[in-house]
Parts: structure tokens; C-alpha cells; sequence
């Protein structure tokens, strides 16, 4: 039982925390549409960081 | 430190060039237009080079020419690389003419001397510049020719000596073109034995008045046959049978003597959402493979060019196809390319056109229901909702055209690459990249909204309880009515698509949550064939993701990003209506 809800926690922490930073994220308005276009601005630059 | 600008049309090579003097890694495209942004690069320690982005002339009103403009006018540069496709000097020349105003040393590279021999093309380059008044090296950078000299030329500098006159003053620009034909007349002799290149070939078929069109929608069609019939979709059979037969019922085993509540968690929370929409991987992975080819092969810029002539009826030059085809892969990068274009009228309109493309997160939610509702026509079925969506982006095209966005029409350049053989070592790469950003999109996205909407489907304020009266089916519940006439008024299908705003692949993974078990099942019990292609159509049309929202607003203010979101409600309710009362007859 104990297992369980230490795992529970981590997973809610977890997700809560993905979350949190994927909603900042697309309020910001940037992109994470994994869609990448080489006449897309964001994917040369995501290049270029690379 | 000299700093040099380097400039030329768009698709002559200017980025191959910038990389092998600064040995910089940019992103190589076949389509005019890579590069929107000025990038810094250094061949040594006395030279900076400037990459300004691909232009065709210095009067007109692109985000991209006036970067270029700004950057020479700054005087930054002590001279000016101006690149040229060797194979087409008419019309690259025109440029040329025009940087001469700025009274800076140019060195003329002529680039693709191998294309223009092919083209049967001998330019006489001491003559030419004599002639213009520059100095002229040839190369061909793709292979490699002649980019030890221009290296050495730029390290020796001889051309900065050349007296720098400018006796081009061109009143306007029939005079500059009658100008430079007078100049290539002598510089330029073409043998009588050119034979036709494989481009000229192939585009005596790909761009014919009659065989453009259907050729056009042949390779779509084929794509789509591709991603459902042959490749993609059967490969996600595979991944789904292995982890609704497999995955589900070795975990179940495995948490068997757990809490009822937890295995629930892992099962029907994690790997229901996860899992629902990580099966399609290969459905993405194959439809991006072909979009990559065509690309890649230099078949897009064709087909931006057969499309000018619909795009003109919306009220956009053909320029704006090239942001629609960004937006079937998502809408965001669709919106940000259509700074590419010159009005800011075209820009409006078609960042308002953009999101009715049908991107690639919707693809999971078209490929569960075809499967399920539509066994044997899924590329039917899904090639229909693609062209839906183009459909209505020029009826409503011409509709704002005509109210909102009165304008005149401006011409449309683009360039037509050469026909090349995709590289795959590219191909795959660009696939894989896709993949891997959807797994990890899976793997945080998907998984955190899973386990909140696990979370709000299992409680209410009074503690755990069931489905039905969790907090999730209250919100859904609320909202449900607004959709019994587009035929799926349940609380879990209204749910789905709220939750659908953080992207529409989570539309799956929350279905998977709710319902439980096999997807598959569960839908054949909340949808008639009628109503589930009735939310297909609501899903293509509603607003795309939150992400589009705040890109509108960003690119273009609260108001028009307030009108894209309305507007786009507004005709998704009004044609899944239409679609589903006209299902109802049908089917």
C-alpha cells in the first residue's frame, strides 16, 4: 500500500509538473508541434540550438 | 575583421555557399525561401560572412527583402557576395543591378555552372565582368567546384580594388531587363545541341495545363495509400494489438493484488491515454515520409506554383500555398511561414486559412475512426476530410476576400528547383525527428493529461466515485447539449474535445481514459458511422490547440486571434450539422 501511494505521488508530481510547464509553453505561443517543416522558423532555429 | 553580406535569390545555393566558407551546419531545403532570418558565420579570422535572406529584388515589400535592405544600408558590410544561379542570369542579374546602388565592392559568384552547361549555356565571365562592373568567379557548390579559388580570392581581396561605378539607373523595370538581356546577348552563348535536362522533362508533365491538377492530387492520393492501406496503418494494428493484447493484460497480471484504484491509475489512466495515440506512430511516421519526399524531390514548389491560379480566387498568390502546406503538418509553423508574404493582408488571411488544414495531431483521431467506422475506405475517408478543410479554406477565402480583406493582386514569383533524388539518409532523418518528437510528445503531453483527466474522471468534491458523477462528467455534461445535433452529444465526446484544445491527439488519450479498454469497442457504442465522421469533421474544423491561439495573438493581436478562434467554432458546428444530417440520409 505504501508502494502504491509513493508511487502515486510521484506519478502526480510528475504530471502535474509536465503539465504545468506544456501549458506555459503553448500559452507563449511557442511551438511543439513535432511537425518540423524546413521553411518553419522555429525548426532552423531548434537546428541551429542543436 | 571584414564582414562580407552574401545575397541572391532564393533556392541559388546561398546556403550551401554560407556552409562551406563558414562550415556552418544550416538546415539545407530544396524550396525557395530557407532562410527568413540574417545568420553570422566565419570563414577565418578576418571575415565574417552574412547570409541575408533569398530575395528577388530590393523593391518590394517582404519581411525578408527588408532585412537585406536594412542590413546593406547599415553600411556594415565592406562588400557584397551575390550568388547567382549561372543556368537563369536574366533573371538573377536583376538583383544584381540593384545592389550596385549601394555602392559596395561585389564579388559575383555564379553558381550551378554545372546546370548551366547541362543547359548547353557557355557564359563568357571576363566579358560579363567587364560588362557589370564586378568581379565574377564560377562554381558549382553542391559539388564542390571551384570553392577552393573563391576561398582563396576572398583571403587575397584582389576585388576590393576593382573601382566600385554604378552607371545603373533604371527608370523602371522593363529598363533593367532590356539592360541585361543586352549584356548576356554577348556574354552568353547557347549551343544548338542543348538537349532538354530530366527537369524540363518531367515538368512538361508535372506543370501541363491539363495533367498539373489531377497529377497533383494522384500523389496526394498515393500518400494517403500509402499512410492507410499499405504502410502505416496496419503497422499500427500491430503496435495496438500489442498493447491492448499484450502490454494490458501482462500488467493487469502483474498488478493484480494491487489497490483496484492504483491498477485503475496505471491501466485505464497511463496506458489507456498513452497508449491510444502512441499506436499511430507509424501512421505519422509513414504520412511525414511522404510529405518529406516530396519536398525534398522539389515536387512542392510546383505544386505551390499549379496552385496559384485556385489561391488567386481566395484572394492569395500561390506564395501562401507554401504556408498552407507547413500547415498540414501543424498550424503554428503554418502561421509564423506566412511572415514570408508581403501584404499584411495576405499574412492575415492566410494565418486565418491556415488552421483549416488538417495537421498531423489529427491525424490519430482520423485513423482510429476510419478504422473503426469506415473498414476498407480509411484513405477514403481520411483524403475527404483533407479536402474539406481545403474546400472550405477558399470558400471562405474568397468569402473574407470579399468582406474583410479587400485588396489588390500582387504577382507571384516562385522559384522552380531542379528536379533531384531525395537523399535518404535526409528522409530518414527528417521521419525520425518526427517520430521521436511525437513519442516524447506521448511521453509528457499525452501522459499528464491522461493522468489529470484520470484524476477528475474518478473524483468529485466528495472523494473517488464513479464515472458518472466524477467532476469530469459534470463539465461534459454542462457542455453536451451544444452537440446533440451534430449527432454525439455524450459528456465523455464533449470532454474529449475541451481536452482536445491542448492538442488534438489528447482528444484519443482522454477517450481512452474515459472509456476504457478497447478504444475500438467503446466507440462502436457511443457512434453511428453518420455521427463519428460528423466529429471528424468537428475535430478538422474546430481551433487547432492553444499553442495556435497564443501564435495568432502573438503574430497578430488578441482581436484577429479572438475572430480565428470564434469564427473557427462557429464553422465547425455549422458543417458538422450539415455533415451529419446529410450522413443521416446517406448511410
Amino acid at each position: 500500500m505504501y508502494i502504491e501511494i509513493i508511487a502515486t505521488v510521484i506519478i502526480f508530481s510528475l504530471a502535474a509538473v509536465i503539465f504545468y510547464k506544456n501549458v506555459k509553453r503553448k500559452a507563449s505561443g511557442k511551438c511543439d508541434c513535432s511537425s518540423c517543416s524546413s521553411h518553419c522558423p522555429y525548426y532552423k532555429e531548434k537546428k541551429e540550438d542543436k | 575583421m571584414k564582414t562580407a553580406a552574401l545575397i541572391g535569390n532564393p533556392n541559388v545555393g546561398k546556403t550551401s555557399l554560407f556552409n562551406s566558407l563558414t562550415g556552418s551546419n544550416q538546415y539545407v531545403g530544396n524550396w525557395a525561401g530557407v532562410t527568413v532570418e540574417k545568420k553570422e558565420g566565419f570563414m577565418n579570422e578576418d571575415l565574417k560572412i552574412v547570409d541575408l535572406p533569398g530575395i528577388y529584388a530590393m523593391d518590394t515589400f517582404s519581411s525578408e527583402e527588408k532585412v537585406a535592405k536594412e542590413f546593406l544600408a547599415s553600411g556594415e558590410a565592406d562588400f557584397i557576395i551575390n550568388i547567382v544561379d549561372a543556368s537563369n542570369l536574366e533573371r538573377n542579374l536583376y538583383l544584381t543591378t540593384q545592389i550596385k546602388e549601394y555602392n559596395t565592392p561585389i564579388l559575383l559568384v555564379l553558381n550551378m555552372m554545372d546546370v548551366a552547361a547541362a543547359k548547353g549555356l557557355e557564359i563568357d565571365t571576363e566579358l560579363l565582368s567587364r560588362k557589370l562592373g564586378v568581379t565574377v568567379v564560377t562554381i558549382s557548390a553542391s559539388k564542390g567546384k571551384g570553392l577552393d579559388e573563391l576561398k582563396s580570392l576572398l583571403d587575397r581581396g584582389d576585388f576590393l580594388r576593382v573601382p566600385i561605378e554604378n552607371d545603373f539607373q533604371f527608370q523602371d523595370e522593363r529598363e533593367a531587363y532590356d539592360y541585361i538581356s543586352g549584356i548576356l546577348s554577348a556574354a552568353v552563348k547557347k549551343k544548338d545541341e542543348h538537349k532538354r535536362t530530366n527537369t524540363e522533362k518531367i515538368d512538361k508533365v508535372a506543370l501541363n495545363k491539363f495533367l498539373a491538377y489531377p497529377l497533383f492530387f494522384l500523389i496526394l492520393w498515393l500518400i494517403f495509400e500509402l499512410t492507410f492501406s499499405w504502410v502505416g496503418q496496419p503497422l499500427a494494428g500491430y503496435l495496438s494489438y500489442l498493447v491492448d493484447d499484450v502490454l494490458v493484460p501482462a500488467l493487469g497480471s502483474l498488478l493484480s493484488s494491487s489497490s483496484p484504484w492504483f491498477s485503475s491509475l496505471i491501466i485505464d489512466g497511463i496506458i489507456g491515454g498513452v497508449g491510444s495515440v502512441i499506436v499511430f506512430l507509424p501512421v505519422i511516421m509513414t504520412l511525414f515520409l511522404g510529405i518529406s519526399f516530396l519536398e525534398d524531390c522539389g515536387y512542392m514548389a510546383r505544386a505551390a506554383f499549379i496552385m496559384d491560379k485556385a489561391m488567386r480566387k481566395m484572394g492569395l498568390s500561390g506564395k501562401a500555398f507554401i504556408p498552407m502546406i507547413v500547415g498540414f503538418g501543424c498550424s503554428v509553423p503554418g502561421i509564423m511561414t506566412a511572415r514570408t508574404l508581403e501584404s499584411e493582408k495576405d499574412r492575415k488571411l492566410t494565418a486565418l486559412l491556415v488552421p483549416l488544414m488538417s495537421c498531423n495531431a489529427r491525424l490519430p483521431v482520423y485513423a482510429l475512426f476510419a478504422s473503426v467506422f469506415f473498414p476498407g475506405r480509411e484513405s477514403a475517408v481520411v483524403f475527404s476530410l483533407y479536402l474539406l478543410g481545403i474546400l472550405l479554406a477558399f470558400l471562405l477565402g474568397m468569402l473574407f476576400k470579399r468582406t474583410i480583406f479587400k485588396k489588390d493582386e500582387e504577382p507571384f514569383i516562385i522559384e522552380l528547383p531542379e528536379y533531384k533524388a531525395p537523399e535518404l539518409k535526409n528522409l530518414m532523418n527528417h521521419t525520425w525527428d518526427k517520430g521521436k518528437d511525437f513519442l516524447k510528445k506521448a511521453g509528457t503531453l499525452i501522459f499528464s493529461v491522461s493522468v489529470v483527466v484520470w484524476l477528475l474522471s474518478n473524483f468529485n468534491f466528495g472523494g473517488m466515485t464513479d464515472i458518472n458523477n466524477s467532476i469530469l462528467a459534470s463539465l461534459g455534461g454542462f457542455v453536451s447539449p451544444v452537440f446533440a445535433p451534430l449527432g454525439f452529444a455524450s459528456w465523455q465526446n464533449a470532454v474529449s474535445l475541451i481536452t482536445g484544445l491542448m492538442a488534438k491527439e489528447v482528444v484519443l488519450g482522454t477517450m481512452g481514459v474515459i472509456y476504457g479498454g478497447s478504444l475500438a469497442a467503446a466507440l462502436q457504442s457511443q457512434f453511428t458511422p453518420a455521427s463519428a465522421y460528423s466529429f471528424l469533421v468537428f475535430v478538422l474544423l474546430y481551433t487547432p490547440c492553444v499553442s495556435v491561439i497564443a501564435t495568432m495573438k502573438k503574430e497578430f493581436g488578441s482581436w484577429l486571434a479572438a475572430f480565428s478562434v470564434t469564427y473557427q467554432l462557429v464553422l465547425a458546428w455549422i458543417v458538422s450539422a450539415l455533415v451529419y444530417r446529410i450522413a443521416l440520409l446517406v448511410m
